[in-house]
């Protein structure tokens, strides 16, 4: 008879634990959704459609310039055929603009993949270890202009000398275009001395440090073939002109 | 004596089980909530939305005039189509784009000029690292540079830009310290993007990094 009392007390203590859980937890699930409607200012949600409106937009005005560029090149390609001095001129022009990424680009490379950490931080870590900041995108572009690679690009966007990677708080945007993670780093160039060069890179290094540590995604992949996209800007400068 | 009713024993462990499905139950409707609390973008700063707003509306800005741009080049070849002269006066012009564009050819225009000072006396002399430097050139394109040099080398879409000891490598060029940043574009844009409070320019100045913008009015830079 005690030993029954006894031992349905600890019972009674489990099921006020197991209760508190549950209530903790019904708390916690239906807490982010009851807040939204006072942490989450109206405005934001006008604010996500303006954004998702003016990606729909920009993807089609993308498309568009691929369509119209895969035309100019027919249209080029007929004359070439007509005069010898069009021939060379368009060769010539199909060389500078690869040179100044206006082509897409197909070759060896590397793939650096960057992501968040999956694992939520604890109140005694610090979160911006578990995030990949726009920084880490520039140095790791840094890194592969330094060793070599030809053409560059992050996501779907070619980075030039010229593409900005900035951010705005969480959100990551290159060539003014919304990237999500994981954010992969494309370089064309000698495979085999990027790898080995960027893997052996301190700032390399610390990024596989902080994935050991704070589970971010951070890989280096060796390629035999991998392609980068042209760049959409216009190549006409609006300031600067020809110096005599 | 058999017992007919249920004991208050068998209740609990009823009530235990019931409570353990359902806390496990919840435990991944939990988790995936908070993973979408994560992506939505519904619950960021509002400030931060009115950026990329502001960015994605500059984007559809410079993607229109490639689009028009490219549009307007079919349109001529197209008409030009039995014109030799025409097509070859078309072509010379996007080469001559090109040109500018690929730093073959010197070019000028309104510009900035930042220069850059470490300081080498006192106990803890300052020093400007690759982020530093990355971060202000990525200030500057971010705010209409079209055209930048490092003490009169050119960027280019291949350029690096790392400290090496005392020096500073600008692709496969050395140069020192101080550092003159020539950028070549909207000058008024880039001034102010320079200026952002918690910009660039105030990382340098608590670096103790000494960093003067002047605004010129044609710059200057060679290949």
């Amino acid at each position: 008879m005690i030993r029954r009392g006894r031992t349905g007390g600890v019972f009674l203590v489990a099921l006020f634990v197991m209760v508190s859980g549950f209530g903790y937890l019904l708390a916690v699930q239906f807490e982010p959704t009851v807040n939204k409607a006072y942490v989450v200012p109206a405005q934001n949600v006008e604010l996500v459609e303006i954004m998702k409106g003016l990606e729909s937009e920009n993807d089609g005005a993308a498309q568009r310039i691929v369509d119209l560029r895969e035309q100019l090149g027919e249209l080029e390609s007929r004359g070439a055929a007509t005069s010898d001095e069009v021939r060379v001129l368009t060769q010539q022009l199909g060389e500078l603009r690869e040179r100044a990424g206006l082509a897409e680009a197909t070759g060896p490379g590397v793939i650096v993949t960057l992501s968040d950490s999956s694992r939520t931080p604890t109140l005694s870590d610090d979160p911006n270890y578990f995030v990949i900041h726009d920084g880490y995108l520039r140095s790791i572009v840094n890194l592969m202009r330094r060793y070599g690679a030809t053409a560059i690009a992050v996501n779907d966007q070619r980075v030039l000398g010229n593409s900005p990677i900035v951010c705005a708080g969480p959100i990551i945007l290159v060539n003014s275009s919304r990237m999500s993670p994981p954010y992969v780093i494309t370089a064309l160039g000698n495979s085999d001395m990027l790898a080995d060069s960027i893997s052996q890179d301190v700032f390399f290094r610390v990024l596989e440090m902080y994935r050991d540590q704070f589970e971010i995604t951070c890989s280096l992949e060796k390629k035999t073939s991998v392609s980068v996209p042209a760049s959409l800007d216009n190549a006409a400068f609006k300031y600067a002109v020809g110096a005599k | 004596m058999k017992r007919t009713g249920q004991s208050p024993w068998q209740s609990t462990i009823l009530i235990f089980f019931f409570i353990s499905f359902f806390v496990g139950f919840l435990l991944p409707g939990q988790a995936r909530v908070v993973r979408e609390m994560k992506q939505t973008y519904q619950n960021q700063d509002p400030k931060d939305l009115i950026r990329v707003i502001k960015d994605l509306q500059q984007r559809k800005q410079d993607l229109l005039v490639e689009e028009t741009d490219v549009s307007q080049k079919v349109t001529q070849y197209l008409r030009a189509s039995d014109d030799t002269a025409a097509q070859v006066s078309q072509l010379q012009h996007e080469a001559t784009v090109l040109s500018q564009r690929t730093g073959a050819v010197p070019l000028a225009g309104p510009g900035i000029r930042i220069t850059i000072r470490e300081q080498s006396s006192g106990v803890s002399p300052s020093m400007l690292a690759d982020e530093d430097l990355l971060l202000l050139l990525n200030d500057l394109w971010a705010s209409g540079a079209e055209v930048i040099s490092l003490n009169g080398i050119r960027l280019s879409d291949s350029s690096s830009v790392y400290r090496a000891g005392l020096n500073v490598r600008v692709g496969g060029k050395v140069t020192r310290m101080p550092l003159v940043v020539d950028a070549i574009g909207d000058t008024e844009n880039m001034s102010k993007g320079l200026q952002i409070p918690g910009g660039v320019l105030d990382l340098l100045n608590l670096r103790r990094i000494g960093a003067i913008v002047q605004k010129v009015n044609l710059l200057r830079i060679s290949d």
